[in-house]
């Protein structure tokens, strides 16, 4: 099971970033894999955000600098919330 | 159709290395990159009026990219590496364009032109992430308080003149030395 608050507080400088961006973040775990969220707030940029590997990366980082075992990610950007949510009708 | 850009990249080859630096910025033509970010261009004419008032360099010519989230065209880098003799892209103030700045830079390098990028403080690990992907982790880029977008002319002048002296240091010290931090702060590791 993963630590969420301790993944949470390695995930701080990504979270400000996004905020300055007007985003949120949220973690989750699904199936073992660490599952980041990046939730678009109605001043977001979605511009602003990096490519996922990119983001992926960001976020491996953090996590090993703050000395915490690396975990399987998987990011999802608000399009792909919006793409969820036509598919899903 | 639809033209799919990502500035990021596989993690192979050789790391680049820096360009060769000048003794000193005096007669140096610079190369102004601003990223289209608001306030960006204003800053980076006063950096580049501040070097040519406290280091002699001869004069700057502004450069804007086409979208700040990628990097300069290859005409903008070409031009640069014949025309410049060195180069200041920025300002990194979102996590793409951030990217996009750090990248302008590495470009630069490349081209044997030194180089200097600025992003802000929320984003270091955004650019530290980009020049991993290039195979330079240590590449060394310089840090400004966030935001810059709503800052009034006397703060952007005074934030110009913080980090002059620190892009001064990048672009004719050796790179590889870690700077002495400041409020403008290197933001390599």
């Amino acid at each position: 099971m993963l630590d969420l608050q301790a993944l949470g507080a390695a995930l701080q400088p990504t979270r400000q970033g996004l905020d300055a961006a007007g985003f949120d973040l949220e973690l989750a775990e699904r199936e073992q894999t660490l599952e980041l969220t990046v939730i678009a707030r109605a001043s977001a940029c979605e511009d602003c955000l990096v490519p996922k590997a990119m983001f992926r990366q960001m976020a491996s980082d953090e996590i090993h600098d703050a000395g915490l075992t690396a975990v399987p990610l998987t990011v999802v950007y608000p399009i792909d919330q919006r793409r969820r949510r036509t598919a899903s009708g | 159709m639809i033209e799919l850009l990502d500035p990021t990249r596989e993690a192979v080859g050789a790391e680049p290395i820096y360009a060769e630096r000048p003794a000193s910025l005096k007669g140096k033509r610079i190369g102004l990159i601003e990223n289209t970010k608001y306030n960006s261009d204003n800053i980076l004419k006063r950096i580049g009026e501040i070097l040519i008032r406290d280091h002699g360099a001869a004069s700057y010519t502004l450069y804007t990219k086409r979208y700040s989230s990628i990097p300069a065209s290859e005409q903008t880098i070409r031009d640069i590496a014949t025309n410049c003799d060195v180069m200041v892209a920025g300002v990194g103030d979102c996590g793409s364009c951030s990217s996009g700045t750090v990248l302008d830079g590495i470009l630069l390098e490349m081209k044997n032109i030194p180089s200097a990028s600025i992003i802000t403080h929320l984003f270091v690990n955004t650019g530290r992430a980009m020049a991993r992907q290039w195979r330079n982790p240590d590449y060394q880029y310089l840090v400004m308080e966030h935001p810059i977008a709503n800052l009034p002319e006397e703060l952007l002048q005074q934030r110009a003149e913080q980090i002059a002296p620190q892009v001064a240091a990048l672009l004719v010290g050796d790179p590889r030395k870690p700077m002495a931090p400041a409020v403008a702060r290197s933001g390599a590791r």
